[in-house]
């Protein structure tokens, strides 16, 4: 089975092939993941139950993007937006945390007071998130002197 | 360009579709994924702003998205989960074809597999949970009808069904998009512009139709799961 695409040949730049049994692999835990996440709906975890059907679609989504979208054998620069795309898309999180909201767009600070548990945990995680990339992206500049 | 460059591009004949303004069909080749993966860049903000505002309303109506998630029926959610991980494979398989050197037949075959799982999703969608709805009067601004065992917590409830109908509705759209991309792709592999070497535009937009997926991957618990089934009786 050839592995390598044929300009390998030229000793230039190599383009993965993923093996056959690879993508399988990868499919049958997706359908694993499936039956998982829609069979532990049907049991009470109570706060857990959220946290746990997360959990699985993040894992699913490694999968699916680390293999079927090659990115296991991708150089770095795409790998760069993918994080960094990420890290934009935290900027959402801002929303989440009243403190930190324009009173004038409705949410208030403390607005998520009595609400389900694993609302909060998602947020606590979101918000924990934010302040180590703050903290991360200042260490950054700092270390380039342009703080 | 150098001299060398030249010299080489003029000795050496270009695999099909290589690009002149490449220094070769690598970089072409990662210029193309890297322009892809901006996109899906973009599409990240855009679905994320969706499933952030989705958060906070939840928070927000906790009883009514309950009783809105138990409108849906969990066998069609993971019936198309799973039709759409299968299109997955295909679309994966396809490239792979592409990599190998398989003949153009065997492209265009899982091509045509992973047009006809997205279609079958969209089917599936169409007839056993949208049309459904209608009929039960529960899409928004098509003769949506609080039912009295909501109480209080109804106007809640439509407001998780404009997100229901939002977020699979804009997936749905992406899809329809893919199976225009999925399109194209047959007919250029039918002219037999795939090579072991250049297969850039088949890889690319696998890599916009896995993301729908993972869209889908994250829609599936949200919408269906994270409700509780347990207590809607099974």
């Amino acid at each position: 089975m050839a592995e390598h695409g044929a300009h390998d040949a030229h000793g230039e730049f190599t383009e993965h092939i993923v093996p056959l049994k690879v993508y399988v692999g990868v499919f049958v835990a997706l359908l694993v993941g499936t039956a998982l996440t829609t069979g532990v709906a049907y049991i009470d975890l109570g706060r857990w139950n959220t946290v746990v059907a997360l959990a699985i679609a993040v894992i699913k989504m490694l999968f699916v993007v680390l293999f079927f979208m090659h990115v296991k054998y991708n150089p770095g620069l795409t790998r760069i937006i993918i994080v960094g795309a990420f890290f934009l898309a935290g900027d959402y999180d801002l929303l989440l945390d009243g403190r930190r909201t324009d009173p004038e767009l409705g949410i208030q600070s403390g607005f998520l007071d009595g609400y389900n548990p694993s609302i909060r945990f998602t947020i606590f995680v979101l918000n924990g998130y934010h302040l180590s990339r703050t903290h991360l992206l200042k260490a950054f500049f700092r270390s380039r002197g342009t703080n | 360009m150098s001299e060398t460059a030249v010299n080489e591009i003029a000795h050496h004949p270009n695999p099909t579709g290589f690009a002149h303004q490449f220094e070769d069909i690598d970089q072409q080749h990662e210029a193309g994924r890297l322009g892809m993966w901006i996109f899906l860049a973009t599409e990240i903000l855009f679905f994320g702003g969706m499933f952030t505002s989705y958060t906070i309303y939840r928070a927000l109506h906790l009883p009514s998205f309950v009783i809105g998630s138990h409108l849906l029926e969990v066998q069609f959610g993971a019936t198309n989960t799973v039709v759409l991980i299968c299109s997955s494979l295909t679309m994966a398989l396809a490239i792979r074809s592409a990599q190998v050197g398989k003949s153009k037949s065997s492209i265009i075959f899982y091509l045509v597999l992973t047009m006809i799982l997205g279609a079958l999703f969209l089917g599936l969608k169409l007839r056993f949970e949208w049309y459904h709805d209608y009929v039960e009067h529960i899409v928004p601004g098509f003769g949506f009808v609080y039912r009295p065992e909501w109480g209080s917590a109804a106007p809640g409830v439509q407001m998780f069904m404009c997100f229901y109908f939002f977020m699979t509705g804009l997936h749905a759209l992406h899809m329809i998009v893919g199976l225009g991309i999925l399109g194209v792709l047959v007919g250029m592999a039918a002219r037999g512009r795939f090579t072991s070497q250049y297969y850039v535009p088949l890889e690319i937009s696998g890599l916009y139709w896995h993301f729908v997926d993972i869209v889908w991957i994250f829609l599936f618990p949200l919408l269906y799961l994270i409700g509780g089934r347990y207590s809607a009786g099974g």
